[in-house]
């Protein structure tokens, strides 16, 4: 190997070479941190939230002013009533807010009444009548959901707080963390507010809650209560695989033809609610993508700037070395071997860069710590790239003539 | 040891066309130490080139130690420069970036032998041009004859059968010119076949053999000795 007489030589005209290899530094750094980060933003979005997203229709009613209890309730019944009468829909729910909606209650839970009792743990809570299992397309782990008779009813938000319901369902995620001896299904948890009693009757695999930048989006709770009153009323439509867009397309006109009088809005698809929840993340994704991506360009450009000067500055040296026998693949390697070293001394700041920089994020962003394996990832891709970028300018010295040797010019 | 036959070059750049060298025959053998002269333009540089593979030639055969070169491939053109011939240029084309030792052992490397043969290889060429104890210096921190010597050190450390030296000592002033020659002188007396290009009548004659290039061809060389005695009668009565 020819390392340390190019070694030496690079040392001899080290400015270029060191302003390549800082950029192959602050590449590497940015690189490993970027895609750390892009990879778990990735991961972030891609969690499957337990609801069937493919085939659900959601939409908000606003009624023109509050409306009494039984005749809140009879409208729902109503529209619900309609809606699976719609062609395509499997199933109809009435709720008090989305899930993922970065809207919604956020509820504590506890083994006990006791009011400092630890085992407090907040979920996201969603209320739910007894087709809301089929609605959502949530698969139900073990117990039940629960039926008609349970659905307790409530005039309003204050009525419901004052009353809770004996029966609940959660969350496998909740029944982990609330009881972690695996003995959830039968078991009683309490409101941590007022510490009312219910019995968790079944656990569904997974529904992710309201709230998707919180790391507690797993765990979640549905109690068996309809509200009335309408002042945050969601009907939850699921439908038969493939018709979702029809479904879509009508469900306005279904509605208002039980009753004109109010406001639908935010039709939407559970796509679009996705979208919408992770839309931060897809933005930051994109701009850390076209961060390292710029970077890598850069970084691309200054190898192949650098090893194209040199090749210019060394033509004389290069038919030199073809006259004393090298030969084009001699040559060809010479500058491989160059732009290689270029890199792998940036790659070397760069890793103490890379974790530098990953102890400040986390300190500061409270960002996860950097995997490790991003660093051997990352270096091996700017070896690559350093090769790539070289390979033209080498190719060309390896196309210079030895006769360039006995040249005066 | 090197026969060349009927050697035509011709260098083409856009419409024009120069002849470089029109069937030209010279053939050199064992042991020799052959000096070429010749006007600037008279394809003294071309024939080198050629002689010492570094280009093609258009028509003609070339038989350099008894083997055919005139068809051969860049490798095999290469591995023969490497293991055959030795270079010394007019400029030493010495690596500014390089010390001496590495200056010396770029061919070896590209011979591949190992670094102890190499580093055994470079100190004896080292001390046969005088300069064992500059292996760590740069060629900027030699003089123009030292550098010189480390181009013969360099195109001496792979063995060759033949030395090419193109104007060996016209960078140099005529001491050191002197010392150049007589390391040739030397080298030749050892064994190793020289051919030298040179238009500097003095050097020619220390050589064993001059022949004398016009237009690309070997012309009779009374005559260009007749030329210099005329310039040198000249010039004595100018004086």
């Amino acid at each position: 190997m020819e390392i340390r007489p190019i070694l030496s030589a690079l040392l001899r005209n080290r400015t270029g070479p060191l302003l390549v290899a800082l950029q192959v530094a602050i590449t590497l750094a940015v690189l490993c941190n970027a895609a750390f980060i892009v990879q778990q933003r990735l991961a972030k979005m891609d969690r499957p939230s337990g609801y069937d997203e493919d085939n659900l229709v959601t939409l908000q009613v606003i009624n023109f002013g509050r409306l009494p209890k039984e005749a809140g309730l009879a409208a729902i019944a109503a529209d619900l009533g309609a809606l699976r009468a719609m062609p395509g829909v499997v199933a109809a729910s009435a709720t008090a807010s989305l899930p993922m909606s970065n809207a919604g209650f956020g509820w504590g839970f506890q083994r006990t009444a006791d009011a400092n009792d630890p085992t407090n743990t907040s979920a996201s809570l969603m209320l739910a009548d007894q087709y809301g299992l089929e609605a959502f397309g949530l698969q139900l782990e073990s117990g039940r959901w629960f039926t008609p008779e349970e659905i307790g009813t409530a005039a309003d938000f204050a009525e419901f707080g004052a009353t809770l319901p004996a029966t609940v369902v959660i969350s496998r995620a909740l029944a982990d963390q609330l009881f972690p001896d695996g003995k959830a299904l039968g078991a009683t948890v309490y409101d941590s507010s007022t510490r009312a009693p219910a019995t968790v009757i079944g656990i569904v695999e997974r529904a992710q809650g309201y709230f998707v930048n919180n790391p507690g989006v797993e765990r979640s709770a549905f109690y068996p209560v309809v509200i009335a009153s309408g002042e945050s009323l969601y009907y939850v439509i699921r439908t038969r695989p493939g018709e979702r867009a029809a479904v879509q397309r009508e469900v306005e006109s279904a509605l208002l033809a039980v009753d004109p009088r109010r406001i639908l809005r935010d039709v939407r698809s559970f796509g679009e609610i996705r979208a919408t929840a992770y839309q931060n993340d897809r933005a930051m994704t994109i701009t850390l993508l076209t961060v390292i991506a710029l970077l890598v360009a850069v970084t691309v450009l200054g190898v192949f700037g650098l090893m194209s000067f040199n090749v210019n500055r060394r033509r004389k040296q290069i038919g030199t070395r073809r006259a004393l026998g090298a030969r084009r693949s001699d040559v060809v390697r010479h500058f491989l071997l160059e732009g290689w070293i270029v890199t792998t001394a940036g790659a070397v700041i760069g890793v103490a860069l890379a974790v530098g920089l990953s102890v400040w994020l986390v300190s500061t962003f409270d960002l996860p710590k950097l995997d490790w394996r991003y660093l051997p990832v990352g270096v091996l891709a700017l070896w690559i790239v350093g090769q790539l970028a070289a390979y033209g300018p080498a190719r060309r010295a390896a196309g210079i003539e030895p006769a360039t040797a006995t040249r005066s010019v | 040891m090197l026969q060349m036959k009927g050697i035509s070059k011709v260098y083409r750049a856009d419409v024009v066309q120069t002849s470089a060298l029109r069937d030209f025959n010279l053939t050199v053998d064992e042991g020799e130490f052959v000096a070429v002269t010749g006007p600037s333009g008279s394809g003294k540089t071309t024939f080198l080139n050629i002689a010492g593979l570094l280009e093609a030639f258009d028509a003609g055969s070339y038989l350099l130690d008894g083997q055919d070169v005139s068809r051969l491939g860049d490798d095999a053109r290469s591995r023969i420069r490497n293991e055959k011939i030795g270079f010394i240029f007019q400029g030493f084309n010495l690596i500014a970036d390089l010390n001496v030792f590495d200056n010396v052992d770029v061919p070896l490397r590209y011979r591949g032998f190992r670094a102890a043969e190499r580093a055994q290889r470079i100190q004896r060429a080292l001390e046969l041009v005088g300069l064992a104890s500059r292996g760590k210096h740069l060629p900027s921190q030699l003089s123009g004859g030292q550098q010189q010597r480390v181009a013969i050190a360099r195109a001496l450390a792979g063995e060759p059968r033949f030395l090419l030296a193109d104007e060996p000592t016209g960078n140099l002033d005529s001491v050191m010119a002197r010392q150049v020659m007589e390391l040739l002188e030397e080298i030749n007396g050892r064994g190793t076949t020289i051919i030298m290009v040179t238009h500097d009548p003095e050097l020619a004659r220390r050589a064993r053999r001059n022949v004398h290039m016009l237009d690309g061809q070997v012309t009779d060389f009374t005559e260009f000795e007749a030329a210099i005695r005329v310039r040198e009668t000249r010039a004595a009565a100018g004086a």
